[in-house]
């Protein structure tokens, strides 16, 4: 895009109520942050968020079996690509397809999403003001008609688009009208707006593209099945939704500010120390990295090195917790009670836990 | 999302704040929060009839 276009399309956006810094609705669309993991296999077992932050995997039915190890990748981005050369992105989510489903049944879907809290897009007028999905993506085998749409959380709307996918890197820039018939996104903690892209969609989530309509569709029947083959690879990267009907270039942001708003809905805490409260509990106050959306699930991270050290005695894994739980949060900071099913060797009643090396997983994603 | 042992658990003070689970396989303490997405889930598979939460002991 030359320089005149650009800016012609910012300003365009702007007139619309859109454009300017931090005009990119979605969160880490260059793929850039990667709190849990780079890579994860066995993707398609169940719905939730694996690698890049904030994209969550979906499946619908249950009975999909397509399996997919999805990677933040770097290798499809050298200096020599698109994404790099473009808006110097140099990383991008991969889907591997790993077990192939031959046949897509009709309540079956699989796809990527990220879900918009409405506080970070309740200024969209989505009645009256268009809005312009682009991205990068490609695939190394499969080629054909892939489907990307908006659902609005409030009102239950969606419109699916269609792009079309090859072997080579390319920008789509897919501009959805406003809809007349839209409720207003609610500014709220809650899913106002959801961005899909759909990698198998059966019967039942294919509409007609290109118009705004009730309900929670994905994909139209032009969908190609992208999970019948172990030889396919789907890659999505500087993934953008702005106001206004103009595409403008992926507005880059640094790693630091993209990871902290990241972990508005996930982040790690580590190596802290629990103070004593009974026999068998350590309490700990932990200090959030950014105060969360909601109040969050803490889970201990399986496969880590997670270990308590009860003072006095030895370590042992914090995969052996009987429990913990969590209490009141105030405004960024978060109790955690950390328990063991079997007391130590006492100090009175106390006991201390110390955790060496490990964390814990604070979630509050949509 | 499979959801398994799922036990409410009273925090120091005795008040139910928390359901002691397993997500996926993985230990998780869920806040009662509805804003909080694995207790909607959760709270979604106690109304079908999928899942039982246990008293706190």
């Amino acid at each position: 895009m030359s320089k005149a276009s650009e800016l012609a399309n910012l300003i365009g956006n702007i007139n619309a109520g859109g454009g300017g810094v931090n005009r990119n609705l979605v969160i880490n669309g260059a793929m850039n942050v990667a709190q849990r993991a780079t890579s994860s296999t066995g993707i398609g077992a169940s719905s939730g968020y694996f690698t890049c932050d904030r994209w969550l995997f979906g499946r619908e039915a249950g009975t999909e079996q397509a399996r997919f190890t999805m990677t933040q990748d770097t290798a499809s981005v050298g200096i020599d690509s698109l994404p790099f050369q473009e808006a110097g992105i140099r990383t991008a989510l991969k889907m591997d397809v790993t077990t192939a489903e031959s046949a897509v049944a009709s309540g079956e879907s699989s796809l990527i999403m990220q879900r918009i809290e409405g506080f970070n897009c309740s200024n969209l007028d989505i009645k009256n003001k268009p809005i312009t999905l682009s991205f990068y993506a490609k695939s190394d085998a499969k080629t054909g008609t892939m489907c990307a749409s908006l659902y609005a959380g409030s009102g239950g709307r969606h419109h699916v688009k269609e792009y079309s996918i090859t072997t080579d890197w390319q920008r789509f820039s897919l501009t959805f009208p406003a809809d007349s018939g839209a409720t207003a996104l609610a500014n709220d903690n809650t899913n106002e707006l959801q961005v899909n892209f759909v990698l198998t969609a059966g019967s039942n989530f294919q509409v007609t593209a290109d118009q705004w309509a009730s309900g929670f569709d994905t994909a139209t029947s032009n969908q190609i099945n992208f999970a019948d083959s172990t030889d396919n690879n789907w890659y999505l990267t500087g993934v953008q939704l702005e106001i206004g009907q103009n595409p403008t270039e992926f507005e880059r942001e640094s790693f630091a500010v993209t990871e902290a708003k990241a972990q508005r809905y996930c982040q790690f805490n580590t190596a802290e120390f629990a103070d004593a409260y009974n026999s068998t509990t350590g309490s700990r106050q932990v200090v959030l990295r950014t105060p969360m959306r909601a109040t969050p699930t803490a889970s201990i991270p399986s496969g880590g090195t997670n270990k308590i050290l009860d003072i006095g005695t030895a370590y042992r894994n914090l995969d052996s917790l009987g429990g913990f739980e969590l209490s009141n949060s105030y405004g960024g900071t978060q109790v955690t009670n950390i328990s063991s099913t079997s007391g130590g060797n006492g100090d009175g009643d106390a006991y201390c836990h110390i955790i060496t090396g490990g964390c814990i997983l604070y979630d509050a994603e949509l | 999302m499979k959801i398994t042992s799922a036990q409410y658990y009273k925090n120091v003070a005795g008040e139910i704040t928390t359901v002691l689970c397993e997500i996926d396989g993985t230990k998780s303490a869920v806040p009662t929060d509805p804003d909080n997405r694995h207790y909607a889930e959760i709270l979604k598979q106690v109304k079908e009839g999928t899942l039982t939460i246990k008293d706190a002991d």
